[in-house]
């Protein structure tokens, strides 16, 4: 195989690449990037914009591991075409770039709040470098801030903008914020959580339109012709898939860029990974974890070797202080217990009886026995859970580790 | 600048020099060292960083905080000598620090 080319470069794409040189590959990879920024690490940007983040210090791989890894990075270069049949790229610069394998890796990007006035100066939505920087310069001594959509993000922005003094709203759709993402009880421990730090949360309010002062945001208009008087308003209602390049491709697509289980797609030589792609018959993952385990997974193929060991799929939030964790993937009919335990939060989730899904809030010495457990496979039932002398974190130190070659493999 | 003595996975010793200032994560990242992912970049929340300090290098850093250890209390290969590479920031007086990867020989 002779040129490697990924679009995209974010977590799974830059990682791609690492893990094709890691795995033996040494024909041309040509990583190309829609973005001008030295490719970055983009949870930091819901967490701490508020710190003055420098492009070297969030920069997934400092700007010499490109050269020596002789890996051609196209920076500002949007790939406009795909032809399938031919193994060919037509790129904004008007080349064209041919392919032996590509690999999709086109993201996601922040759903719109279609309203009248969305596009006043003052609305925020994180997803890149230049939304982050936006969002550090609007806060002000002074500033209260609106934001829309009670998730991971929001909530993260949230958090981060009470931190600095600002006066925070959330608009949430659901009584509980990340409602539809953790049990009810992790939740409610977050719902406290969130008015100790001055947020506050409205619940259900239907925003009808933004108001501006000029052309800059100077309130929320709800349904019930209500105003909130605001400087500053961030939206983080959810993230919808990068799959039209795909689409036009003729690659099959449905909530995200269609692959089965080694991340092949339904055209021949190209690939998906990250928060683009959705498996079949999984629902689609947005998730920094997946996108690099992703990552590795088809650089062992491309590579000819053994994919990496299986793991469950994990999920990290920094609210405040809050470090919240969770591993599997929890469903709403899944039984929750609950227990103080490493000085935080734990919520236990069961399925068919059996531990199926862990959430900490401040407890990581349990979140990593979790995640030694599940990935394990190791069966635990409700009463052995809940027993009082149950010890998450000897069982987990019982278990023997991977074996660090394998895990290390890509 | 510093330079780090950095042992691979495969037991080949490397040197390593980056900024002062950095964190000794961004220093093996720049080096291309196999098998770092280093999924959360540098927020000690994934323990994909974890690195052996050599014997002699171990009490000259500032010891870890809970948020560390809690990470490292189920690594693999976890020993006295572990630490997690994003948690360590290279000041002047590392220069010479001497680490490896968990299972080089």
């Amino acid at each position: 195989m002779q040129r490697i080319v990924i679009v995209g470069a974010g977590h799974a794409g830059v990682q791609a690449a690492a893990s094709l040189r890691d795995q033996g590959f040494s024909g041309a990879i040509e990583l190309v990037s829609a973005e001008n920024a030295l490719p970055y690490h983009r949870p930091p940007l819901s967490k701490r914009f508020a710190e003055g983040l420098t492009d070297a210090a969030i920069a997934l791989r400092p700007a010499a591991f490109y050269s020596a890894q002789d890996i051609s990075l196209r920076r500002a270069t949007v790939v406009e075409e795909i032809d399938a049949s031919e193994q060919r790229l037509t790129l904004s610069t008007g080349e064209q770039l041919a392919y032996d394998q590509l690999i999709l890796a086109t993201g996601s990007r922040n759903r719109r709040l279609e309203v009248p006035g969305e596009e006043l100066s003052g609305i925020v939505s994180i997803r890149n470098l230049g939304d982050a920087y936006r969002l550090a310069t609007s806060v002000v001594i002074g500033t209260r801030a609106f934001v829309v959509g009670a998730g991971y993000l929001g909530l993260e922005v949230a958090a981060a903008l009470a931190k600095r003094g600002v006066k925070v709203t959330v608009a949430a759709s659901r009584p509980l914020p990340l409602g539809r993402s953790v049990s009810p009880d992790t939740a409610s421990v977050l719902a406290t959580a969130l008015r100790d730090m001055g947020i506050e949360t409205i619940v259900g309010a239907g925003i009808s339109g933004f108001e501006g002062n000029g052309r800059r945001i100077s309130g929320v208009r709800f349904a019930d012709c209500s105003l909130y008087e605001t400087d500053l308003v961030v939206i983080g209602i959810g993230a919808v898939p990068n799959v039209e390049l795909a689409q036009h491709a003729g690659v099959e697509v449905d909530d995200g860029v269609l692959v089965d289980a080694a991340l092949a797609t339904s055209a021949a030589g190209i690939s998906a990974i990250g928060d683009c792609v959705r498996v079949r018959g999984i629902a689609r993952l947005e998730s920094v974890a997946n996108a690099t385990f992703q990552a590795r997974c088809i650089a062992a193929r491309l590579c000819g070797r053994p994919a990496p060991a299986a793991e469950t799929p994990w999920f990290w939030s920094d609210i405040g202080d809050l470090k919240l964790k969770m591993v599997g993937l929890r469903q709403p009919d899944d039984v929750v217990r609950t227990l103080t335990a490493d000085g935080g939060h734990v919520a236990l989730c069961f399925r068919n009886g059996e531990l199926a899904a862990v959430e900490t809030i401040n407890a990581n010495r349990i979140h990593v026995a979790a995640r030694r457990i599940l990935d394990a496979g190791v069966q635990l039932g409700v009463d052995a859970v809940c027993a009082p002398d149950f010890d998450m974190v000897a069982l987990a130190k019982s278990l023997a580790a991977r074996p660090i070659e394998a895990s290390r493999a890509a | 600048m510093i330079e780090i003595s950095f042992t691979e996975a495969d037991g080949n010793t490397r040197t390593l020099s980056a900024e002062s200032g950095g964190t000794l994560l961004n220093a093996i990242l720049g080096a291309g060292i196999k098998g770092i992912v280093a999924e959360c970049g540098g927020g000690c929340s994934c323990g994909t960083c974890h690195v052996h300090v050599a014997r002699e290098w171990t009490d000259r850093l500032p010891a870890p905080a809970d948020d560390e250890t809690d990470m490292l209390s189920l690594a693999e290969g976890v020993t006295e000598q572990s630490r997690l590479a994003c948690q360590i920031r290279l000041v002047p007086e590392l220069n010479g620090l001497s680490v490896a990867l968990p299972g080089a020989a």
